[in-house]
């Protein structure tokens, strides 16, 4: 299994897909939910409802959740908003918060 | 109490009679302020047709986060309702659903109660939860509730809603009021435990020291004391 690298993989995925939405202070995403992707740290803050990673666990990590389709409701709003992420991008933050979620 | 006239003939207070008529007074006030600094914009209980309808909009002094980390701490739902003798979480039909398990026994007035719930809990959106009672898992015939958790600055604002209609027997009349006024009293009791320990997570998140950590664990127990919160309850009802 690959070693994912959160600087090489995981932040260009965010970086194109998420971070427009997703950072402060006027970011729609941000201002919606408090989750600001602009920085390792603040990602693992999570949002106004608590943590969106859980390191380690990649089956009960929101972020994965939400990105693979498992959360329901939330996984719908967030495909009307946000662009399309691929299988393999999906498998990359898969990897990674499995791995630890690493600041690598 | 004694009135003593000063020199120039006006009434004045001894300092024991100070103390006690002013200060004493104010000093329980302040600490029952800080037991229970929770805001009811709402808290009704309604019975119609067997179904038993609660409704409250809430301010909590604590910021969403550690709020709805309380709430949805499904494994320690104790630590919020005392009657829970059990809590669990149960393998669910969809990942975006969580399927809790709570056991709790009770006594309303003369009246003591067993009851078994098993529901399913969903966010439907960010921050808020849909919660729908499985009825033949449960002491219910019907039921669902939701919760609406917003952040508000560093407060939050809770409004929750339920509906559940039990099907164990509840004697008609007294048996209904009491239901009620208890069913007023717990949910109060709860939201403020809510707010106790969602305010010692925030402070344990702020918190490097291990031994300040140890403390502030501790410090959960306080939250749980069953008459902590009396006293605020009875200047609400007044």
């Amino acid at each position: 299994m690959p070693q994912i690298s959160y600087q090489r993989d995981v932040h260009p995925i965010l970086e194109e897909k998420c971070i427009d939405c997703h950072i402060p202070p006027d970011g729609k995403g941000y201002k919606k939910t408090g989750l600001s992707m602009e920085s390792y740290e603040t990602l693992l803050y999570g949002s106004v409802y608590g943590p969106v990673i859980v390191p380690g666990n990649g089956k009960k990590s929101p972020l994965n959740m939400l990105v693979e389709g498992r959360a329901g409701n939330l996984t719908a709003e967030l495909e009307k908003q946000h662009k399309p992420i691929t299988e393999d991008e999906i498998m990359i933050l898969q990897l990674w918060v499995e791995q630890g979620a690493l600041n690598n | 109490m004694d009135l003593q006239l000063n020199h120039v003939g006006k009434w004045q207070l001894t300092l024991v009679e100070l103390v006690i008529r002013f200060i004493f007074p104010l000093v329980l006030l302040l600490v029952s302020c800080a037991a229970a600094a929770v805001e009811f914009e709402e808290l009704s209980v309604t019975e119609l047709g067997g179904e038993y309808r609660l409704r409250t909009v809430s301010v909590l002094d604590v910021p969403a986060r550690y709020v709805y980390y309380v709430i949805t701490d499904y494994k320690n739902i104790y630590r919020i309702n005392p009657s829970v003798i059990e809590s669990k979480v149960l393998p669910a039909n969809r990942d975006a659903v969580v399927r809790v398990q709570i056991h709790l026994e009770d006594t309303v007035g003369p009246f003591n109660f067993n009851v078994n719930w098993v529901g399913d809990v969903e966010e439907t959106r960010l921050g808020e939860l849909k919660v729908t009672t499985i009825p033949e898992l449960s002491s219910f015939d019907s039921g669902h509730a939701t919760w609406e958790i917003r952040p508000e600055g560093e407060r939050t604002r809770v409004i929750h809603e339920s509906i559940q209609k039990p099907d164990f027997f509840i004697p008609p009349l007294i048996g209904d009021y009491l239901v009620k006024i208890h069913m007023r009293d717990v949910t109060f009791d709860t939201f403020n435990r809510i707010e106790c320990h969602a305010n010692i997570r925030l402070e344990m998140d702020m918190e490097n020291d291990p031994e300040q950590l140890k403390v502030l664990a501790k410090n959960m127990r306080n939250c749980m004391q069953s008459d902590r919160f009396e006293a605020s309850l009875d200047q609400i009802i007044q």
